[in-house]
Parts: structure tokens; sequence; C-alpha cells
């Protein structure tokens, strides 16, 4: 599923299927709000992320965080 | 002195009467035990009530005492944990049927801590289902009720241990913060609580939630009680990988201070975010903004986008981590979770790898961006919850999001940050007050906290059980 697909029924069970995550249809239904909603999030970080320079995050060996 | 006076007093207060011989801990927790046994069937905010080894616990400090052997002030004072910290052979359940059996052979950190500290353990408290659900009735416990109106919620996931210390059944109490679960049950049932910097205290042996973003902190129903609470479980830990080896301050010795000059930022566009914060709510932080200035504070407007913004990144992240930890449960036994614990974290399988970075890489942006908000001033300050206790029937996850999140910023950017009475809605229910600092500044907010405790008496009030 692409953050700009709605979610559905057949495209959750379809992901859920992928990560081996047991689940019925009514279950499917359930998680669509959800779905949706960390979609929206995403999109807000991919956005804030646009007008920056920000690097992936990288691990110092050794440092620890302040 | 009569129980219902004694369950109320601060820890400081309590500490002064054990050592003046006013009261011994073993009449202290005789009469908090039966305090919790005649009014925690109303509020259900303990799981685990641990009568026998608290009674023993506070006849040994009592022994330590009479002969001289004074710990600190946390020695023979009854404190309570949240039942998501180790606690060696004594359930541990992070309120689920995944660990309803579960008795560990060794403590967290912090609890071995707070046991060398001379605490007397009352027990383990409710909780929000792994530090990460809803007040749930799909779990093998009933979830804490709010000591000022039971059909109301007491703020998550420290639930338990926000209602038992408003409702007096225990002086201090720990609580895991992750996206405001120290704060918001503070401010929803009138006490105080503080998160601390991110790696100030051990996480190790705590069950955890999103491990970049938990902390662990206590509450308390006082400012002063808190910084003695952080001042026993500060300090590094090799068995947490984010624990920072930095010194813990005294923290205790620069809360009367003062805070003339302290310059207070302010945020007031945030409060607007969505459709915005109760104006009962804004009203009381206003009246508490008055009362920080009319000590001395500058109150200066700060940019509003960092804390708007970090919601997103914080959710994704703490989502992403939580399914990480839950996923082999949810492929094997998802009917030991609740429903809305289960549904939370089925939705981390949906978020894809590329959204996980990419909110690790807007957390650095915004980081940056507070932390240059905080070059000029000393600390900032906002609502702790966009709006008082609902009831259970009122829950609306949906309206929620519509509103500001006053809270996760803090743990997004691993900035202390806690919570201080500062009124009451129109109906009786409390408003917190969230003050933050700089990283390792604690001392700061716990200073400013306690200078507006000072000067009002919010937290003195207690609900009438």
């Amino acid at each position: 599923m692409t953050a700009n697909e709605q979610p559905t029924v057949e495209s959750i069970l379809a992901g859920a299927r992928h990560a081996g995550l047991p689940l019925t249809e009514d279950e499917a239904a359930e998680l669509i709000k959800g779905v949706a909603r960390m979609q929206d999030m995403a999109r807000t970080v991919r956005s804030l992320l646009e007008s920056t320079t920000e690097p992936a995050p990288v691990f110092s060996p050794g440092e620890r965080r302040a | 002195m009569v129980t219902d006076d004694l369950a109320f007093l601060t820890i400081t207060d309590l500490a002064r009467a054990i050592h003046s011989h006013e009261v011994s801990p073993t009449e202290v927790t005789r009469a908090m035990l039966e305090r919790i046994e005649r009014v925690d069937p109303r509020i259900n905010s303990y799981i685990t009530v641990t009568s026998d080894l608290a009674l023993q616990q506070a006849k040994q400090a009592e022994q330590d005492l009479a002969s001289g052997k004074v710990a600190g002030p946390l020695h023979g004072v009854p404190i309570a944990l949240k039942d998501l910290y180790a606690t060696k052979g004594i359930h541990t359940t992070g309120h689920s049927q995944v660990l309803v059996d579960w008795i560990p052979d060794e403590d967290a950190t912090v609890t071995a801590l707070l046991r060398e500290a001379g605490a007397v353990l009352l027990g383990k408290l409710a909780m929000h289902e792994f530090a990460f659900g809803v007040p749930a009735f799909d779990t093998p416990f009933p979830p804490a009720r709010n000591p000022w109106g039971t059909e109301h919620i007491t703020g998550g996931s420290s639930s338990g241990s926000g209602a038992a210390l408003a409702a007096g059944l225990c002086f201090g109490a720990l609580g895991s913060d992750t996206g405001g679960s120290i704060r918001s049950p503070a401010a929803l049932c009138g006490v105080a609580g503080i998160k601390p910097t991110y790696g100030r205290t051990s996480r190790a042996g705590v069950l955890p939630l999103s491990w970049s973003l938990d902390h662990v902190g206590p509450m308390a129903r006082s400012v002063a009680d808190c910084a003695v609470m952080l001042e026993a479980i500060s300090g590094y830990d090799p068995r947490d990988p984010a624990s920072a080896d930095v010194a813990a301050p005294d923290f205790t010795s620069t809360l009367n201070d003062g805070i003339a000059g302290l310059r207070i930022g302010v945020p007031r566009d945030w409060f607007n975010e969505g459709d915005g914060t109760h104006p009962e709510v804004l009203a009381a932080f206003e009246a508490a903004i008055g009362v920080l200035a009319g000590q001395g504070a500058q109150i200066v407007e700060v940019d509003s986008s960092p804390f708007i913004n970090a919601r997103a990144a914080n959710t994704i992240i703490m989502i992403s981590e939580a399914y990480a930890y839950h996923e082999d449960t949810l492929k094997t036994r998802p009917q030991d979770l609740s429903s809305g614990v289960r549904n939370r974290a089925r939705e981390g399988a949906f978020i894809t790898a590329a959204d996980y970075v990419d909110a690790q890489r807007a957390r650095g942006v915004l980081a940056n961006q507070v932390r240059s908000i905080m070059r000029d001033v000393d600390v900032i300050a906002s609502p702790a919850a966009p709006q008082p206790a609902e009831t259970f029937e009122e829950q609306d996850p949906d309206a929620r999001y519509r509103m500001p999140s006053y809270t996760p910023v803090f743990n997004l950017t691993g900035l202390p940050a806690m919570s201080v009475p500062c009124g009451f809605s129109s109906d009786g229910f409390p408003i917190g007050l969230q003050l933050a600092g700089r990283a390792f500044d604690e001392a700061t907010v716990l200073r400013a906290g306690h200078s507006y405790e000072g000067a009002t008496d919010w937290h003195r009030r207690h609900p009438d059980l």
C-alpha cells in the first residue's frame, strides 16, 4: 500500500498477509481509520522534511544520546 | 494523627513525622493498607497489594531508623509502582493477559534503587495495557477510575499512579512516559509528575512501549516530592543502553531559589491547533502564567511550529517500535491483547521502513528547532492536557487527534517536562500546567514548579472519598 492509497479491507488484508499477521475481514475493517491516520502522519513528516537537509539518523559507536 | 489526614501528607511531611517519631513506618503502612482496602474498590488503582512485604519493609525501616541508619527522605515511606516495573518475586503484568502470570526473578534498576532508599512497596498499580492502550474493559483488571469522579478517566497510561496519589493510597509512585503517560494522568488527577531527560533514569527491567521514546519518572502530590523521588532513581546504569553517564544533581537543594528573571517561553499559537484547547484549561493556564510573572519570571512568546509538528513523528516512531515489540504476540496469541492495543499495534505493520526513518530524521529537525528556541528561554510553559478528564463514555480518540497534543514533543526531543496542578474545571476536575526545560536541567523545571506551587493551593485539594 502506498502512502497516497486509501486503505480498504482488501488492501489491509493483503498487507497483513505480507506481514504474516492473522486478520479477519472484520478486524481489517476496524483498522481502516487507524491505518489512514498513520498515512496522514507519514505525509506530515514528509512535508516537514521537504524544507530541510537533515540526513538519515546515524549511529555513532560509543556515543550516548544527551 | 487521623488516618485520612495522614494519607494525604506529602513525602516531605511524612518523612519529618517519621523522623520525629510522631508516626512509625509500621503505623503509616498499616494505615495505608487499611485505606487501600476501604477506598480502592471504587478506584481500582492497585492490581497487586503487597501487604506482607510492605509490613516487613516497614518493620525493617523502623529498626534501621531506631539504630540511626537513615537512608534518606524515602526511608519508611510507602510508595507504589506502575505494573510495568519488574519486581523480584512479585507479579508484573503490564495490565495484560499476556503477562498475567509473570513473576520476575530480578528487580528493575529503579525498583532496586527505591528499595535501597528505604521506601516501602505497597503494591503494583493499574495502567493502560502495556502503556499503549486506552482505559479498557477487556483486560484482566479493571481500568483505574478518577478519584475526582469515578465515571471519569484518569488519563494514562500511568492511570493507577495518578489515581492512587489523588486518592491518598500511596505517597509517591513511579509512572512511565512515552508520549505523555506521566504528565497526562498527573494533570487529570491533580498531582505532580516529571518525565526527566532521556537517559537520566534507567529503563532496565521496565516493560518497553517504544525504546527510543520511553522515560521513567516519579509522580507525587508535590513538586518537592517528585524531586526527592527523582533523586533516588537517577543515575547511570550500564543495563540500559540509553542511560546517560551524567551525574545527578541534588534536585531539592535549589527548589527554593525562586524564579526572578527566569525566562519562560509560551508557544500560544499551539493552543489553537485544530479544534483548540478547552476554554477552562486556557483560563487556568493564563492565570498560572500570571502567577509565574508575579514571581518575577519573564514571559516570552515563542514559535509554535516545532511543538505542533512533533506529534506525527512521535506517533510513527512509537507505533513502529511498539509493533516490533508486540509482533510475536500479534502473530501467535492476539486474543490475549485488549482490542485497543491489538488494533493500535497492528497499525505498525502498515508503516513503511521509509516512514520510520523519515520520522527519525524529522525528530532531528524538530529537536534542533526546539533547542534553538531554548537558547532564548529557560522553560517552556503550556497546558499539560487540552481538556479535563472525560467520562469513560465520552472518550473520543478522533476528537483527541483534532486537539493540541502537549506532551509528545518532549519525548521526541528527550527534554525534561512536568505537570503541576494549576486549577479545576467548573465541574470539579483538575487541570495541569506543563513546564519543560533544557536537557539534564530538571532542576530548573522543578524550581519553577515548586515556586508556582508555593503561591497556589491546587495541589493541597483532595477528592472527597
